[in-house]
């Protein structure tokens, strides 16, 4: 059996973070990306808007790899907009205060940004090879000792890094996940539309290379279930769609078909404005991990590590979507496990987890703990249907003029009290302030 | 805009074998039958006849919502082969 120094598994941005890091600490130390895909990005898909805030802080060297990358926009307005049947309530922040450069935030496309972060490991000295899809994990007894492809070669490693993303086979043949819960997983459906970039700068109200990150609450399935909507803008094109909580979802019986939902999402006046004449070029699916309890007994084995989405490393909060971050910060993190491992050559479960669990501790495993409960608060049926109507029939009863009037605060206080000011109302927000 | 035409736009090459298999006596005790709405490609159907559950793997965008989602276990689901399956351009 051919032998080399680290095998990882997947060339999304876990893998490439944590290759790049490698190689560049010893370019003597043989390090080999198996990619299913035709090249870094081609199988994967984003929402996408990387925060590099937490980049810069926890992954630092990564984050100077970046100089140059192939981001999109760099976002500054932020709209956060609650969905009724036929009105939109938004909220709309511009700060000039929002850093831009070195950017806070950036709009992406994955087979741009990771295909380009794939030439940066190569670079550095990885060898990644595409379509080539990693079908078992080698074992000695308990221990990971390897990986066997589709091709039928088998490869050797003191250390194997799953970063195969959300559906994880591999962690899976490691023992470390059991079967998908639905309930822990949300889908989503994304297109890509194009739109040059002076009307996108025009209609979303940008200054120039400015991006915006529009997120959508409210009743985006019309049927009560955990979900929302998000329009990314990108140099010349919109990232568009929807992601729904798989649990209850898949419970409905005839519940409506995700195709038809996403139409009724475009189709809502709000969002047909902001899409319209642009084309679509792109249609793509994914699956996040949503509500992840991390077991930090789960994220190491006796020879393997797994980084990014494929140990559950997302934050889905229904209108922000983390990932992208945890997987670079996770990447490198598992890299510098990797080399604090091969000092001692102890690539045990134990030493692994004290490397590896130790460092993304705060910044990733707590960091998503802390809002795992936010998942039960958003839920809530009445946060998609109730609270929406609610805003649009306030202000709609406060912008209209004419009729039979009367004074705003007999118009306005009776729908406050119907929709927000009751008991239900108090119990919603008493769960909120657990959050 | 029909699913199809969205599909018909991705850049995908097909294999000749399907990545996924259905086990048909599982579907037949299934009330949810979840695969035939939550597949954001449309790609299951109900064989009006014979009742049998139906996937047309080559428009599959390889998300693993239908396996995820199957309340029975009943596919045997895994990546199609390295060479195939769909390709994004933008992601
Ligand atoms: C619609 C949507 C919107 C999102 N929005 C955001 C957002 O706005 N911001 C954000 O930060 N995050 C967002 N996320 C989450 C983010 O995309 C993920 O967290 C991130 O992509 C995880 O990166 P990764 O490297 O762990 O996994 P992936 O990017 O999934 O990479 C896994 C890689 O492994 C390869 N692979 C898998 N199995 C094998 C195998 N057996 N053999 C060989 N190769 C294999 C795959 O082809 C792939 O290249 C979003 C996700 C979705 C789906
Ligand atoms: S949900 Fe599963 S068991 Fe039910 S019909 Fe579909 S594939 Fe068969
Ligand atoms: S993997 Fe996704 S796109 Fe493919 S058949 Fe299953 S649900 Fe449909």
């Amino acid at each position: 059996m051919d032998q080399v120094d680290t095998i990882i598994i997947g060339a999304g941005l876990a893998g490439l973070a944590c290759a790049c890091r490698l190689a560049e600490a010893d370019p003597e130390k043989q390090v080999l990306v198996l990619e299913r895909g035709d090249a870094p990005g081609a199988k994967n898909v984003s929402g996408g808007r990387l925060y590099l805030e937490p980049v810069r802080a926890h992954a630092e060297k990564t984050a100077k790899l970046f100089k140059g990358a192939p981001f999109e926009r760099a976002v500054r307005r932020e709209t956060i907009t609650l969905l009724a049947d036929d009105a939109a309530t938004s909220i709309d922040f511009l700060d000039e205060k929002t850093q831009v450069d070195p950017p806070h935030s950036v709009t992406v496309l994955r087979s741009k940004l990771d295909a380009w972060l794939g030439e940066k490991a190569t670079e550095l000295g990885a060898f990644i090879v595409p379509q080539s899809r990693v079908i078992e994990l080698l074992k000695d007894g308990q221990k990971i000792i390897g990986v066997k492809t589709e091709a039928g070669e088998e490869i050797g490693a003191p250390v194997v890094v799953a970063a195969d993303g959300v559906l994880s086979f591999m962690a899976g043949e490691a023992g470390l996940r059991e079967g998908f819960e639905p309930k822990r997983y949300a889908v989503a459906a994304k297109e890509i539309l194009e739109l040059d970039s002076g009307r996108i700068e025009d209609r979303f109200c940008l200054a120039e290379n400015e991006g915006a990150a529009r997120l959508f609450a409210g009743d985006i399935t019309g049927h009560g279930l955990l979900g929302g909507g998000f329009c990314y803008t990108n140099k010349d094109s919109l990232s568009l769609g929807i992601v729904v909580g798989i649990g209850g979802y898949a419970e409905l019986e005839n519940g409506p078909k995700l195709p038809d939902l996403f139409e009724r999402f475009k189709s809502h006046p709000e969002v047909k404005r902001l899409t319209s004449g642009a084309k679509v070029i792109e249609y793509a699916a994914h699956v996040i991990p949503e509500a992840p309890q991390i077991d930090e007994s789960k994220l190491v084995s006796d020879g393997l590590i797994v980084a990014g989405d494929a140990a559950g490393f997302a934050l889905n909060l229904g209108i922000t979507v983390r990932g992208m971050d945890f997987a670079l910060i996770s990447g490198e993190a598992a890299a510098s496990a990797v080399i604090a491992c091969r000092e001692k050559s102890d690539f045990s479960r134990a030493a692994l987890r004290e490397a590896y669990v130790d460092t993304i501790r705060k910044s990733v495993v707590e960091e998503i703990t802390k809002f795992s409960r936010m998942t039960e608060v958003l839920s809530n049926p009445r946060l998609y249907t109730d609270y929406p109507e609610g805003a649009a029939e306030v202000l709609r009863a406060l912008f209209s003029v004419g009729g039979e009037k009367e004074a705003l605060y007999r118009t306005a206080w009776p729908l406050i009290r119907k929709y927000f000011v009751n008991w239900r109302g108090f119990k919603d927000w008493w769960r909120m302030r657990k959050v | 805009m029909d699913v199809k035409e969205k599909l018909a736009l991705n850049r995908v090459r097909n294999d000749e074998e399907s990545h996924i298999n259905i086990d048909q006596e599982k579907c037949r005790e299934c009330s949810l039958r979840a695969c035939l709405f939550v597949c954001p490609a449309a790609l299951y159907e109900k064989n009006a006849e014979t009742g049998e559950i139906t996937v047309e793997f080559s428009g599959c965008l390889e998300c693993g919502t239908c396996l995820i989602a199957c309340p029975r276990g009943a596919l045997k689901w895994r990546y199609p082969g390295g060479r195939f399956g769909v390709q994004y351009r933008y992601g």
